[in-house]
């Protein structure tokens, strides 16, 4: 290649990539600072107000508690769950490689599809969650409509949506545990469950932990299901930082207060990338080699 | 990776992972296999049936009635829609393949200067929520009058941090002696590139594809933001909206699900025929 060559054939994605990925991050620490909608002609500068009234508004820690609480009751059922179908679907068989693809189909679906079933599955009087309720003798539940209800059903739905992607790479991780320590440990004379526990669990801990801070981060940024399904309600009970973010910035015009929501939100990410970096660069890896 | 790699393809029985007995395990399995399937056969069910007969309980789909799709392909909106997803969905999955292509085989073979940094920067997208760019891309698009157009729905989509990297990594094991001694015969970079690297890099150039039109076909946020009038409304919007177009109105569900049908298809096919390709480029960047 010429001298030259090389900067043209980089040039038209990192010319992309750095006008629609790192401008905005510039641009929205310029917009943070400034009071904005989009009727006044010019930007006004207020320093940190916005972080302020974004940290005090109730609203905001409604949200930001929401999302919290959907990740917590989200991330543990997906990765347990992930991790029990994993050890029996990880040996390569034809019937196995079918039930994986199955399972990993969720997370190929768009959200909106998955939304519109699920609100159709969890409608009160006709949806099917409430039939089988039903047939159970059980009263029905107002999945999407109850304040106390509705993160837990959308919840629900995220475990249903990506648990697949999770068995997937628990059971890549799973096949490259070698056959010699589950024979080890059988020697000594471990069953199924102790096998499981001081073999399998402590070796695939990077893959938790990878998965977990993946889902962690998922979860924060939420937002189709909560659109399509609830619109934030009832009584804001599903209203996630994101959704808060949108509804901010641009239903409500306030540019400034939601370039501080999604600074606060992409901090708090990239914290969490950063303990992942650090710690796994370090001792989570389980070393056998 | 290098570990995962050698030892795939080992085969452990589930008894010697500490699995459970064999008709607890497919009764589990199996169960979970229809958790998963259950919605798209109620998407299918429903898509098949008169509104009236929805809210039956025993409602029937067989005969099906084909209302429901007929009504969605001759509405005006909905083939809007469906245009617009494939033109916005083609336009980015060529265009984003075509800046990787260039982008990878640039990292993977020259040498020049800051090069190691510029592939940071790429990379470093990935780590980059996209929630950060909706606001000041909305802006930026508002300024220049771009607002509702296919440009705005196409061109931030036109490079990806991920297509680069995976191309890249594929590009790197291929033998540097090949395009040496092309080179020695005279043959020029670009038709370097063309001969020997894309050929050689087709299934990989094919995962980054499939990637990007699935990754395209399921945009909703920035296109929810980024498009107001319903001429330039993707797949998804119109879904949504399908859903529940004014408070309080009850969907039209046989329609919904049709609709719905409508934009799974295109993904389903393409997940039918490229499933094994797509989960190796899952299970290759969790290892990254």
């Amino acid at each position: 290649m010429t001298r030259l060559s090389p900067y043209l054939f980089v040039l038209p994605a990192c010319l992309i990539l750095g006008l629609f990925v790192y401008w905005p991050i510039v641009y929205s620490v310029w917009l943070s600072v400034h009071r904005w909608d989009f009727l006044m002609p010019q930007p006004e500068f207020i320093g940190a107000r916005n972080y302020v009234v974004m940290l005090t508004s109730g609203q905001f820690q409604n949200a930001l508690w929401n999302t919290v609480l959907f990740t917590l009751i989200s991330v543990p059922p997906t990765l347990g769950l992930a991790l029990a179908v994993a050890v029996l679907v990880a040996p390569p068989t034809r019937p196995n490689r079918l039930l994986r693809s199955v399972y990993f189909m969720p997370t190929v679906m768009s959200a909106v599809a998955i939304g519109v079933i699920f609100d159709w599955m969890m409608n009160t009087e006709i949806g099917t969650f409430n039939r089988v309720l039903n047939a159970l003798g059980l009263p029905a539940v107002r999945w999407l409509s109850d304040p106390d209800v509705a993160l837990f059903s959308l919840a629900i739905v995220e475990v249903w949506k990506q648990f697949g992607y999770s068995v997937v790479i628990y059971a890549a991780a799973l096949q490259a545990i070698p056959t010699a320590l589950y024979e080890a440990a059988r020697m000594d004379g471990a069953r199924s469950w102790h096998q499981f526990r001081d073999v399998t669990f402590p070796l695939v801990m990077p893959t938790t932990f990878f998965l977990l801070i993946l889902s962690v981060i998922n979860g924060f940024q939420v937002y189709t299901f909560v659109e399509v399904m609830t619109q934030g309600g009832p009584a804001r009970a599903t209203e996630v930082i994101l959704y808060y973010l949108i509804r901010v910035g641009f239903d409500g015009a306030n540019v400034g207060l939601g370039s501080a929501v999604a600074l606060f939100l992409f901090a708090l990410l990239i914290g969490i990338t950063v303990l992942k970096i650090v710690t796994i660069g370090r001792k989570v890896h389980y070393g056998y080699d | 990776m290098a570990t995962i790699e050698s030892a795939a393809g080992v085969v452990v029985t589930p008894s010697e992972r500490g699995g459970m007995r064999a008709p607890l395990r497919v009764l589990f399995l199996g169960f979970l296999a229809l958790v998963v399937l259950y919605p798209l056969w109620e998407i299918a069910r429903i898509s098949f049936l008169n509104p009236v007969e929805v809210n039956a309980a025993d409602a029937r789909f067989w005969p099906p009635t084909f209302r429901a799709y007929v009504e969605a392909w001759t509405g005006v909106s909905f083939p809007r829609y469906f245009i617009n997803s494939v033109v916005v969905t083609l336009a980015v999955t060529l265009g984003s393949t075509v800046t990787a292509i260039l982008a990878a085989y640039a990292f993977a073979r020259a040498e020049f200067r800051g090069r190691d940094l510029l592939f940071l920067a790429v990379i470093g997208t990935l780590m980059i929520p996209n929630h950060i760019t909706l606001i000041p891309n909305y802006l930026t698009f508002a300024r220049f009058n771009l607002l509702n157009t296919f440009v705005c729905l196409i061109v931030p989509f036109l490079a990806s941090g991920f297509s680069v990297f995976f191309l890249r990594q594929h590009m790197l094991t291929i033998p540097r002696a090949l395009d040496e001694s092309a080179r020695m015969d005279g043959a020029s970079t670009g038709m370097i590139l063309r001969t020997i690297i894309v050929p050689l890099s087709w299934p990989a150039i094919a995962v980054v594809a499939l990637f990007a039109f699935m990754g395209q076909w399921n945009e909703f946020i920035w296109p929810l933001l980024a498009t107001t009038s319903d001429d330039m409304r993707t797949i998804q919007i119109g879904l949504r909206y399908l859903l529940r177009d004014q408070e309080g109105a009850l969907p039209d569900w046989p329609l919904v699900m049709a609709g719905t049908m409508i934009t799974l298809v295109p993904l389903l096919i393409a997940y039918a025929v490229a499933e094994r390709h797509l989960i190796r480029g899952i299970t290759m960047g969790s290892f990254r």
